[in-house]
């Protein structure tokens, strides 16, 4: 059986081979559906990599490269709620609950819903001030998800950004590999 | 030679002395107003009353030296002096304030005292201290140390003593007041203009009980539990060292629900 | 006529010396005391500030309406569980309505007023907290509380905000109007000393504390502050803490 990696919204060549048992076929077809789902995702698909010999449902690990611009929703306390859009590996509204936990730690809890389902967060960083904007650096870790990203775990995702003091916006910067 | 003054109460329109009635006398001198009021106002508790009085003169000149102030408070005002400790005319005198406890002391106030030379009129201001003083024959008593400073020295002990008021008047003081001769040849002092705030609102000293330090707090001048229709009448009288005297009957108004 | 005429004479002149000497002594003025604790480069621990004015005709200074602390770059206040507390909480219930985490230093104040012909003076209690976030920074919360002759609780609100070299950043206050008696003049802070942060020997590993920069200019540690009081004046006041050995 010939493989070909799948471009754009090409339907692979694999489709037209005739099956030649029901299990193959099944897993064939699986594979084909995933590749079609991620296609779907946008123009920048995800860098997929397969075990070589793997079984018929592999582990997959997602290179995640997520970045959003957010605006400031409400406040509570000294907990920041933000709004905005995901533009990267996965592209959907980002909502984030920005906690200052002191004078030198931020912890959060990060949601992004691409159009197949959610992806939850939760990451701490360390924090500092410099004039008019504040930076954090830390990690996050991935532990719900829903849709086709149900099994989607992660544990130290690089998670970085900046708070603006004036109005509270937040950039926030979510990088790593995530198992699905 | 008495004179009947003619009365003139005015509202005083500013939102910052709403609970203010301007009382304005005129006599043959000239006009005194009068301001009264209760800082808090809230019936039946604690409050500061305070009165403001000035003269302006028509004929050039200062009133005549007062001789004796009364005046009457409102039906149903008390002053509660339990709690509060008491001064001795004497040590005021020797002393000063300092010569009174702090937990004795009922107010304070002060004004502006007119001396007339041939050419000029010196206004020179006073300051007022008022300390409880032990009861006489169950009734209260205020020491009022009257002192200025420049450019005529000048310390006074005065005392106010409790008096029955007539109705609708309740408590009542009444004090008299030396003719104060500031400077040789010179006529007698007289009074431009006077203020004093008197009460314990929020006031509280140290006392000792069982041992024990405890904060305790005065209640001093108590606003009456109910108001009448129209304000709290009260009425303040005026003799002069020249024979006249002046009434004025200012009125506050009710406290707002 | 002549003893009248120099009578008034005299009058007259004691009158001009005094007003002189009351317009020299009218303008308000202040110094201010700072001290790290410990006193070493880079400690986690308290900051002492201390003010003290002066001035007044009568001998009390006017009240301070506005105070801006400039304080040395590199210095930090660390606060490892960020808790605030809300100035209508703090007047309501005093200290107490607090949580303890938000509470960042204490102090005591001496307060006068003239009233009559004395000046009362009143001991306040002082208490610091985070206060709510403005502008990315915690503001703080300062309780005052006096007992006797007055019963009176006191909030006032402190903002930060950064400030050019050789400071770091800017303490503002605003400083209510308190009031004394009807009729007589407002009170007047006449000292104030306030110990941010928490000192060596108290210190748990969950206490607030202010962190000493880790360098030192030549000089000194420089703070700076400056008044706006309530006659309208203001005036300014300097002071170095010396690099700790």
């Amino acid at each position: 059986m010939n493989s070909q990696t799948t471009k754009g919204n090409q339907v692979p060549q694999i489709y037209h081979q005739s099956c030649r048992s029901i299990k193959l076929c099944c897993a064939l077809t699986s594979a084909t559906v995933y590749f079609g789902v991620l296609s779907a995702l946008g123009p920048l698909g995800p860098d997929v990599t397969r075990a070589a010999g793997s079984p018929a449902l592999p582990a997959r690990t997602i290179s995640l490269n997520e970045s959003g611009n957010l605006h400031l929703t409400s406040r509570h306390g000294f907990t920041l709620n933000e709004q905005g859009s995901g533009l990267g590996t996965i592209i959907g509204p980002i909502y984030v609950h920005l906690k200052i936990v002191s004078t030198s730690r931020v912890t959060a809890e990060v949601n992004i819903y691409p159009r197949a389902g959610s992806i939850s967060g939760y990451g701490a960083a360390h924090y500092r001030r410099e004039g008019a904007v504040g930076h954090f650096s830390g990690s996050l870790s991935i532990n719900r998800g829903t849709g086709i990203y149900n099994h989607a775990r992660g544990s130290g995702l690089s998670f970085s950004g900046t708070i603006r003091r004036s109005n509270y916006a937040v950039t926030v910067h979510v990088s790593g590999r995530v198992s699905d | 030679m008495a004179m009947t003054p003619k009365v003139r109460i005015v509202l005083a329109a500013s939102p910052a002395c709403v609970c203010v009635i301007v009382a304005t006398v005129a006599w043959a001198r000239g006009t005194l107003i009068v301001h009264e009021r209760f800082t808090p106002d809230k019936l039946g508790a604690s409050t500061n009353l305070s009165v403001t009085g000035r003269f302006l003169s028509t004929t050039g000149g200062p009133s005549a030296p007062i001789t004796k102030f009364t005046i009457y408070g409102p039906a149903g005002m008390t002053v509660d002096a339990r709690d509060a400790g008491t001064c001795v005319a004497a040590k005021l005198r020797e002393l000063g304030p300092n010569g009174c406890p702090a937990n004795s002391r009922a107010g304070f106030g002060g004004g502006v005292g007119l001396l007339e030379l041939p050419k000029e009129t010196i206004r020179e201001a006073y300051t007022l201290d008022f300390f409880f003083a032990s009861k006489e024959r169950g009734r209260l008593a205020l020491l009022v140390y009257a002192s200025a400073v420049s450019p005529v020295t000048v310390e006074l002990v005065l005392v106010a003593r409790e008096v029955r008021a007539p109705k609708p008047y309740g408590l009542g003081f009444s004090v008299e007041v030396p003719l104060i001769s500031a400077l040789p040849g010179a006529p007698y002092a007289s009074v431009e203009s006077v203020f004093a705030t008197l009460g314990a609102a929020n006031v509280a000293y140290y006392k000792t009980v069982r041992g024990k330090k405890t904060l305790t707090h005065l209640k001093g001048i108590v606003v009456p539990k109910t108001c009448p229709r129209g304000g709290f009448p009260s009425e303040g009288t005026i003799d002069f060292a020249d024979g006249t005297n002046l009434t004025v009957n200012p009125t506050i108004p009710c406290p707002r629900k | 006529m002549p003893a009248q005429i120099a009578a008034r004479a005299v009058v007259l002149a004691l009158a001009v010396c005094v007003t002189l000497t009351a317009t020299a002594q009218a303008a308000p003025s202040a110094s201010i005391a700072p001290a790290f604790l410990p006193d070493r480069l880079g400690a986690k621990g308290a900051l002492g500030l201390t003010i003290r004015y002066y001035g007044g005709e009568s001998g009390v200074p006017s009240p301070v309406r506005r105070s801006v602390w400039r304080l040395p770059a590199g210095l930090s206040l660390e606060i490892p569980d960020l808790r605030s507390c809300a100035a209508a909480q703090l007047r309501a219930h005093g200290a107490s309505g607090c949580p303890p985490q938000s509470q960042i230093g204490r102090g005591h104040a001496l307060a006068e007023v003239h009233a009559g012909s004395q000046i009362l003076t009143e001991n306040i209690a002082l208490w610091a907290f985070v206060g709510p976030l403005h502008n990315l920074q915690p503001t703080f919360e300062i309780l005052g509380q006096g007992y006797t002759p007055f019963d009176e609780r006191m909030v006032f609100t402190g903002t930060v905000r950064p400030d050019r070299a050789p400071y770091g950043e800017d303490l503002v206050m605003s400083i209510p109007t308190i009031p004394s008696l009807p009729l007589e003049p407002d009170v007047s802070i006449v000292t104030l000393s306030l110990t941010v942060g928490t000192s060596k020997v108290r210190r748990s590993h969950v206490a607030n504390t202010i962190v000493v920069p880790s360098h030192c200019p030549a000089g000194g540690f420089r703070f700076a502050a400056e008044f706006t009081y309530a006659d309208g004046s203001s005036g300014s006041a300097l002071a170095t803490a010396i690099c700790p050995r």
